[in-house]
């Protein structure tokens, strides 16, 4: 979960607020959380014609101008992302409180490369991870016996294979794009975790890290409550939709703008299929970036209406979310240059990979 | 009472700080409140996420920052 350009830590700076509900029977907190959700459903569906409404209707524009077809597109999926977050923020939100950095390292501990690489992949997308967690959780792993490359596959996935991501993607370009970012996010932290362990870059580590002697019993088995874990849901929608808030809409503002005012296929010479250099330049961009999913996802919906390829725009959202400056800066306490080049280069290299198929492919 | 505020200095984990400051004063209890910054002796508590709070040796909180209700009940705890 990532988020402003500012710091290079992305936890939320917000303080979980104190628990206002005491603890109500669980029956009355299901039936709430149904209502609710019916309730979400029902407003769901009322967003499009809403938006029509609004931006036509009262407003005398007509859908082919271009103030109101930017209009539209704003109003519409202004509150339809924002909606679509706050859904799977929430669900996302209790399912982590099942997963901890804990718990993830004792199933790793000890696993066989290729297994772990697969394994590490996957709980990288449910296990609570920040950013300037990267080098607490480095140590945490390698010192218990996860091998480096399984390491790397979790530190790629955690970020990249998000649930912000995910939503924009699916609320802005359909649940097809959104598979595929989520398929090829996690292919790509597989592999390239995998190719980082054969290169056996151990003694790249810094020497103080592998000096340091730990087990996987030092940390007590917090046992939490269905109450709390509902709870930890709607910290989780409050702390991250309240930073993320600002960029969605910037971002959905300025897709607008480029939905209504940039005229169609303007992209296609720049960020089209033809333009072979395409891929790789965008992930030059794109590496040294650090942007939310939230910013970026919306503007990449606009790109892709006027003409930009996909694989060309894939990559460039996957180089600005997955590699960034700040976190390399973090890592560097922990892991010699040798080694960070080689992560990086790898993971590039795979987004390149990724980015030149889609081209081909769709 | 030994109070251990883990983060490497980012906006969160010093929050995390000012808020169990803020709770001992409050609480009126003898404390130390002491900002563990250096990753290699987070590692050796056992630290996976930042911010983390120990109080005593015991691990109240990992990779989250904690209200200043949650703090007052872990301090007054015998």
């Amino acid at each position: 979960m990532e988020t402003p350009l500012d710091p290079p830590c992305a936890c939320d700076t917000a303080q979980t607020p104190a628990p206002a509900a005491l603890h109500r029977p669980l029956f009355t907190r299901a039936v709430s959380t149904l209502l609710l959700l019916v309730l979400w459903f029902v407003v769901y569906h009322q967003l499009e014609p809403l938006s029509r409404f609004l931006a036509f209707d009262l407003t005398g524009l007509t859908p082919e101008s271009r103030g109101g077809s930017a209009l539209q597109f704003f109003l519409y999926d202004t509150p339809k992302v924002l909606m679509l977050l706050a859904l799977v923020i929430y669900g996302v939100g209790i399912i982590r409180t099942f997963f901890t950095p804990e718990k993830t390292r004792a199933i790793l501990a000890g696993k066989s490369e290729a297994v772990g690489n697969v394994l590490a992949s996957l709980l990288g997308i449910v296990t609570p991870f920040c950013s300037c967690s990267a080098v607490p959780l480095f140590i945490g792993f390698v010192t218990v016996g996860v091998p480096l490359g399984v390491t790397f596959s979790f530190l790629i996935a955690a970020p990249m294979v998000n649930e912000i991501a995910l939503v924009l993607l699916y609320g802005l370009l359909g649940w097809k794009i959104a598979a595929l970012y989520l398929a090829t996010g996690l292919l790509v932290a597989m592999v390239a975790g995998w190719v980082i362990g054969r290169l056996s870059m151990e003694r790249h580590i810094e020497g103080w890290v592998t000096e340091i002697r730990t087990s996987i019993d030092s940390t007590p088995d917090q046992r939490i409550s269905w109450d709390e874990r509902f709870r930890a849901g709607r910290e989780a929608v409050i702390d991250i939709v309240g930073k993320v808030w600002i960029y969605v809409i910037a971002g959905i503002a300025i897709g607008a703008g480029i939905h209504g005012y940039v005229p169609e296929g303007f992209m296609a010479s720049i960020m089209g299929k033809s333009a072979w250099w395409s891929v790789p330049v965008a992930v030059v961009i794109g590496v040294p970036m650090y942007s939310n999913a939230a910013g970026i996802v919306p503007i990449i919906h606009a790109l892709l209406e006027k003409g930009a390829a996909l694989g060309t725009v894939l990559a460039f959202m996957m180089s600005v979310i997955a590699l960034s400056l700040p976190e390399m800066v973090i890592l560097r306490k922990v892991l010699r240059p040798a080694l960070i080049a080689v992560f990086i280069g790898v993971v590039a290299s795979g987004i390149l990979l990724v980015g030149y198929l889609f081209n081909l492919v769709i | 009472m030994l109070i251990q505020v883990c983060g490497p200095g980012c906006a969160s984990c010093t929050k995390a700080e000012t808020i169990v400051k803020g709770a001992v004063a409050e609480a009126g209890v003898t404390a130390t409140v002491e900002k563990v910054s250096d990753f290699a002796a987070m590692a050796k508590l056992g630290i996976l996420s930042t911010p983390s709070v120990i109080i005593d040796g015991q691990i109240k909180c990992v990779g989250k920052v904690p209200n200043k209700d949650e703090v007052l009940a872990w301090i007054k705890k015998p």
